[in-house]
C-alpha cells in the first residue's frame, strides 16, 4: 500500500513539474508564435501585394462559395491595390488551398497553392499552369489543359470560378459610370511615374468604342478620378468607392462640358486647390500630347531639337510580353521612318528582352517594317519580340495613316 | 462526401505517401526486426493493433478534450503516454487471452511504444484537419488512415525480410554487409515507390 | 594490468566521455539509433543542423533530471516517468521553435514532436543516466547529441550537395547575418532525387559502408597486431625455456 502511494505521488510530483513547466513556456512564447503564424499566413499576400499596409487588410469572410474570404489591399497611402480571394477546396485527395491576387484592373497577379495534401509530386507540376494565369483577366480567364494533376487543378479552377463571379461588382466601373452612364469596360492604358496623378485608363462603351479618358489621383489620402471624353472635354471629377470629396468637387462643376485645354481654374479651400493640382497636371498632359487611337498605342507627342524645330513624333505603345505588359517610346522622324525604340516599362525576363530590343535596330530608317523580317531577329524571344513588334507597327501604320490627313 | 474517401485514404497512406518508405517513420524496427519473415510479419501485425487503436483514441482525446481545454500544446506529451499505456493494456491483455499470440507478439509490444509510426501517424492525422469532415467522419477517416498506414507497414515489412533473406546470403564486401545495404535496398524501394505518386 | 584496463573501460575520462559519441560510440553509424530524422531532416545541413541542436537541448536535460531524481523513481514507473520527463522538454523545445524559428519549425514538421521516440533519448535515459551522477550524465548526452549531430550534418552536407550543387545557409535558422548559398559549381551532378527519400537512404546506407569499412580495416589491424604481440611473447617465452634448458643443461654439467 504504501509502496502504491509512493508510486503514485512521485508521479504526481514528475507529473505537475512537468505540466508547469510546460504551462510556463506556453506563456512565455503563445504571444510569439500567434505572431508568427500570423506572419506566415500573411506573407502569402505580402509576396502578391509588395506595396501593402498589413494594418489596412480588410477581411471580409464570404458563404456559400468555395471562396472563404476577401481580403482589400489598401497601401500606406489608402490607394486600392487589389483584391486576394483566398478559396478552399475539397477533392477525393484531400483539401487544396488556394490564395487568388487580382489587382484593381481585375487582372490576375498570382495563383498559389498555400496547403494541400494532394500528392506533391502532382502538386509540384502545377505552378506551370498557374504561371500562365497571371495577368489574365480574371472576368474572362481562359485556362490551360491540364495532364497529370487533373484532380488538383480542377481544385484551383472551382476556386478561380467562384472567384469570377466574386469579382463581377466593380468599384471602379460604378464610379465611371456616375459620370458616364455608358461606360461599360476599361482598360488601363499607363501608369505614370509622375507624383501628381497616378494611372490613366481607357473607358469604352458596350460596343467597345473609346468614350473617355480617366485620370487616378489620390487627394488626402483618398482615390478620385478626373474624366474626360473622347474629345478631352471635361466631364467631371469622382471619388473611387467613396463620395468623400464629392463636396470639393462641387468648386469644378461650372467647368464641365468645356474643352479642357481651354480652362482656367479659380477655386479656394484647401481641399480644392489639391484637386485643382491634379486638374492642371491632367491639362498639361493634354495639352502637349494627344491620344492615339490604335489598340496598342497610347499617346503621341511632338518632339522638338534644341532650337525647337520640329524634328518629328513620338508614340507611346503598349502589348502584353511574355510577362505582363511591355511600353515603348517610338520615335518616327519627318519622313515617317522609325528611329529610335526606347523602352519605359517592362517585366520580361532581361536576357530575352533585351535580344527582341535589338532585333529591330537594323530597322531603324525604314518606314515599315514586314513581320516576316523581324520574326528572324527575334526568334528565342518570341513573347517580347511579337509585343515590340505590335507596338512598332502600329506606330508607324498611325503615323502614316495621320500624315495622309 | 462519399465512401471513395475512405478507399483513397488507403491507398495514399499505404502506397503514396508510405510510412516507412517516404515517410520515414518507423525505420527503426523495420532496420531491427526485419531479418525473417515471420518475425516481420507479427510485428507487423502488433503494430497496426496499436495503430489503429491510437489514432482512435488520440483523434477523441484531441478533440474532445484537449481542444474543449484549449490546451492544444500538450498534444505531444498526451499522446505518448495514451500510446504507452496502451501498449501496456494491450500485452496485459494478450498475455490474459493467449499465451501463445504473447510468446510470439510479446517481445514486439513493448519496442512499439518507440515505434515513430505510431506516434507520427496519430499527430499527422491531426495536422491533417480530418475534423473539416465533422467529427464522425473525421473520426473514420483518421482511423482508416491509419489502417492504410499499417497496411503500408506491413507491406514493406514483408517485402523487405524477404529481400533481406536473399541478401544474407549475398556474396558482398564485408563493409556493406548487413545494415548498410539494407538501407541502399531501402532506397532504390523508395525509388520504385515514388512512381506510384500518381495513382490516386 | 589487465585489471586497470578494464576499470578505465568503466570510468573513462570526461573528455572521453564527451568525444565517444562522435565515431566510437556514434548514435547513428554504430548503434543505428534515431534512423528516422536521420533520413527525414537530412536534406539539406541547415535543417540537420537545427534538428542537431534540439537533440542536444532535450538529450542533455533529460539526461541532468533523470540523472537528479533517479534515486526517487520506483522501478515499475521507471520507463514511464522518463518518457513524461523527455516528452515535456520535446514540447518546451518544440514551442521555443516556433516562437524563435519558425521556418526551421516548418521544415522539421512532424519530426519535432518525434525527438520523443528517438531510441538515442529514451536509451540513454534508461542506460546511462539513471546509473551515474548529474555532471556525467550530462557530458555523456552533449557527447552523444554532437554526435548524433555531427553524423546527420554529414548526411546533410552529402545530400545537399549531390542535389543542389551549393550548400545554404541563413534560410531556415535565425542567424545574426545575412543568408546566402555557397555554391560549389558543379551544375553539372546536380542529382535532385538525393534530397528525396531514396537519397536519404541511399546515402546513409553508404556513409555506413564508408564507416564499417574504416573500423573494419582497424580491426584487422588490431587483430594482425595482435597476432605480432602473441607471437613474439611465444618466441620469448620458447627462447626463455630454451636458455633455461640450456642454463639446466649447462649447469647439470
Amino acid at each position: 500500500m504504501l509502496d502504491k502511494l509512493k508510486i503514485a505521488l512521485v508521479l504526481l510530483v514528475i507529473g505537475s513539474m512537468s505540466g508547469l513547466l510546460i504551462w510556463g513556456t506556453n506563456e512565455l512564447t503563445a504571444d510569439r508564435i500567434e505572431e508568427n503564424r500570423e506572419r506566415a499566413r500573411l506573407a502569402v499576400y505580402v509576396e502578391m501585394f509588395p506595396d501593402v499596409d498589413v494594418n489596412k487588410m480588410v477581411f471580409d469572410s464570404v458563404e456559400g462559395s468555395n471562396i472563404v474570404e476577401i481580403i482589400t489591399m489598401l497601401d500606406s497611402d489608402n490607394n486600392l491595390l487589389g483584391y486576394a480571394l483566398r478559396g478552399s477546396h475539397n477533392n477525393p485527395f484531400g483539401v487544396v488551398n488556394v490564395v487568388i491576387g487580382v489587382d484593381r484592373n481585375n487582372s490576375i497577379i498570382d495563383v498559389k497553392i498555400t496547403e494541400t495534401d494532394n500528392t506533391p509530386t502532382y502538386v509540384s507540376l502545377l505552378p506551370n499552369f498557374l504561371r500562365n494565369l497571371r495577368s489574365q483577366d480574371i472576368r474572362d480567364v481562359s485556362y490551360d489543359t491540364s495532364t497529370g494533376a487533373t484532380s488538383t487543378y480542377n481544385s484551383v479552377r472551382s476556386i478561380i470560378e467562384d472567384a469570377k463571379l466574386l469579382v463581377a461588382g466593380d468599384t471602379i466601373l460604378e464610379a465611371y459610370q456616375e459620370v458616364i452612364s455608358a461606360a461599360a469596360s476599361y482598360q488601363l492604358l499607363f501608369e505614370f511615374s509622375d507624383e501628381t496623378f497616378a494611372i490613366e485608363y481607357l473607358i469604352k462603351d458596350d460596343a467597345g468604342q473609346r468614350i473617355g479618358y480617366a485620370y487616378h489621383a489620390t487627394v488626402d489620402g483618398k482615390e478620385l478620378a478626373l474624366i474626360v471624353d473622347q474629345d478631352d472635354t471635361f466631364l467631371g471629377f469622382v471619388g473611387i468607392g467613396h463620395s468623400d470629396l464629392d463636396s470639393a468637387f462641387t468648386a469644378f462643376e461650372d467647368y464641365q462640358d468645356t474643352a479642357i485645354k481651354d480652362i482656367t481654374l479659380d477655386v479656394s479651400g484647401s481641399l480644392e486647390d489639391q484637386i485643382a493640382t491634379v486638374f492642371e497636371a491632367v491639362q498639361t498632359l493634354l495639352t502637349t500630347t494627344m491620344h492615339a487611337t490604335y489598340d496598342n498605342l497610347v499617346r503621341f507627342f511632338e518632339v522638338f531639337d534644341d532650337s525647337d524645330e520640329l524634328i518629328g513624333y513620338a508614340y507611346i505603345g503598349r502589348a502584353e510580353g511574355y510577362n505582363g505588359d511591355n511600353v515603348m517610346k517610338v520615335t518616327i522622324n519627318l519622313d515617317g521612318e522609325f528611329v529610335k525604340l526606347e523602352e519605359l516599362s517592362t517585366n520580361d525576363t532581361p536576357n530575352f528582352f533585351d535580344l527582341a530590343f535589338s532585333a529591330f535596330e537594323p530597322f531603324y530608317g525604314q518606314t515599315s517594317i514586314s513581320q516576316d523580317d523581324a520574326i528572324d531577329g527575334y526568334a528565342g524571344a518570341s513573347a517580347s519580340g511579337a509585343s515590340l513588334y505590335l507596338i512598332i507597327s502600329s506606330a508607324l501604320s498611325y503615323h502614316a495613316e495621320r500624315m495622309a490627313e | 462526401m462519399s465512401w471513395t474517401i475512405f478507399f483513397t485514404a488507403i491507398i495514399s497512406s499505404m502506397l503514396i505517401n508510405n510510412v516507412v518508405l517516404l515517410r520515414f517513420l518507423g525505420v527503426c524496427p523495420f532496420l531491427g526486426v526485419s531479418k525473417k519473415t515471420e518475425s516481420g510479419l507479427a510485428m507487423s501485425i502488433a503494430v497496426m493493433f496499436v495503430m489503429v487503436m491510437a489514432a482512435l483514441v488520440t483523434y477523441l482525446l484531441y478533440y474532445l478534450v484537449l481542444v474543449p481545454l484549449n490546451i492544444e500544446y500538450i498534444q505531444t506529451i498526451a499522446f505518448i503516454l495514451i500510446i504507452a499505456s496502451f501498449v501496456q493494456l494491450v500485452e496485459m491483455f494478450i498475455k490474459r487471452f493467449s499465451k501463445k499470440i504473447y510468446k510470439s507478439l510479446g517481445i514486439y509490444l513493448p519496442l512499439i511504444t518507440t515505434n515513430c509510426a505510431i506516434l507520427g501517424v496519430a499527430v499527422a492525422n491531426i495536422s491533417e484537419n480530418f475534423i473539416d469532415y465533422g467529427t464522425l467522419p473525421g473520426l473514420a477517416l483518421a482511423v482508416t488512415t491509419a489502417f492504410g498506414a499499417a497496411l503500408g507497414f506491413g507491406l514493406i515489412m514483408f517485402s523487405f525480410s524477404t529481400i533481406r533473406e536473399r541478401l544474407e546470403s549475398a556474396n558482398l564486401p564485408e563493409s556493406w554487409k548487413g545494415v548498410p545495404v539494407a538501407l541502399v535496398t531501402a532506397g532504390i524501394m523508395a525509388l520504385a515507390f515514388l512512381g506510384l505518386a500518381g495513382i490516386v | 594490468m589487465a585489471k586497470q584496463v578494464k576499470k578505465s573501460k568503466q570510468e573513462l575520462s570526461k573528455l572521453q566521455n564527451l568525444t565517444k559519441g562522435f565515431l566510437k560510440e556514434n548514435p547513428i553509424f554504430v548503434f543505428l539509433l534515431g534512423m528516422c530524422p536521420a533520413l527525414a531532416v537530412t536534406s539539406t545541413l541547415e535543417t540537420s543542423f537545427g534538428m542537431g541542436v534540439l537533440v542536444i537541448f532535450v538529450l542533455v536535460l533529460s539526461n541532468v533530471v533523470v540523472a537528479l531524481i533517479k534515486d526517487f523513481i520506483p522501478k515499475e514507473v521507471k520507463i514511464p516517468s522518463y518518457i513524461v520527463i523527455i516528452s515535456t522538454f520535446v514540447t518546451i523545445v518544440g514551442m521555443l521553435t516556433e516562437a524563435y524559428a519558425p521556418l526551421l519549425h516548418e521544415s522539421l514538421g512532424i519530426f519535432i514532436p518525434l525527438i520523443v521516440v528517438n531510441c538515442l533519448i529514451l536509451g540513454r535515459a534508461e542506460s546511462y543516466a539513471s546509473k551515474n551522477n548529474v555532471l556525467n550524465s550530462a557530458i555523456d548526452g552533449l557527447g552523444m547529441a554532437l554526435g548524433f549531430m555531427f553524423a546527420l550534418m554529414a548526411i546533410g552536407f552529402v545530400r545537399e550537395f549531390m542535389a543542389t550543387g551549393a550548400i545554404a545557409y541563413g534560410v531556415f535558422l535565425p542567424l545574426p547575418f545575412e543568408g546566402s548559398i555557397v555554391n560549389l559549381e558543379t551544375y553539372l551532378f546536380n542529382i535532385a532525387v538525393f534530397s528525396g527519400p531514396a537519397g536519404g537512404f541511399i546515402v546513409i546506407g553508404t556513409l555506413l559502408a564508408i564507416y564499417n569499412g574504416f573500423e573494419i580495416r582497424k580491426q584487422k589491424k588490431a587483430e594482425l597486431e595482435r597476432q605480432k604481440l602473441i607471437e613474439e611473447k611465444k618466441r620469448i617465452a620458447l627462447e626463455k625455456k630454451r636458455q633455461r634448458e640450456l642454463e639446466s643443461a649447462g649447469g647439470k654439467a
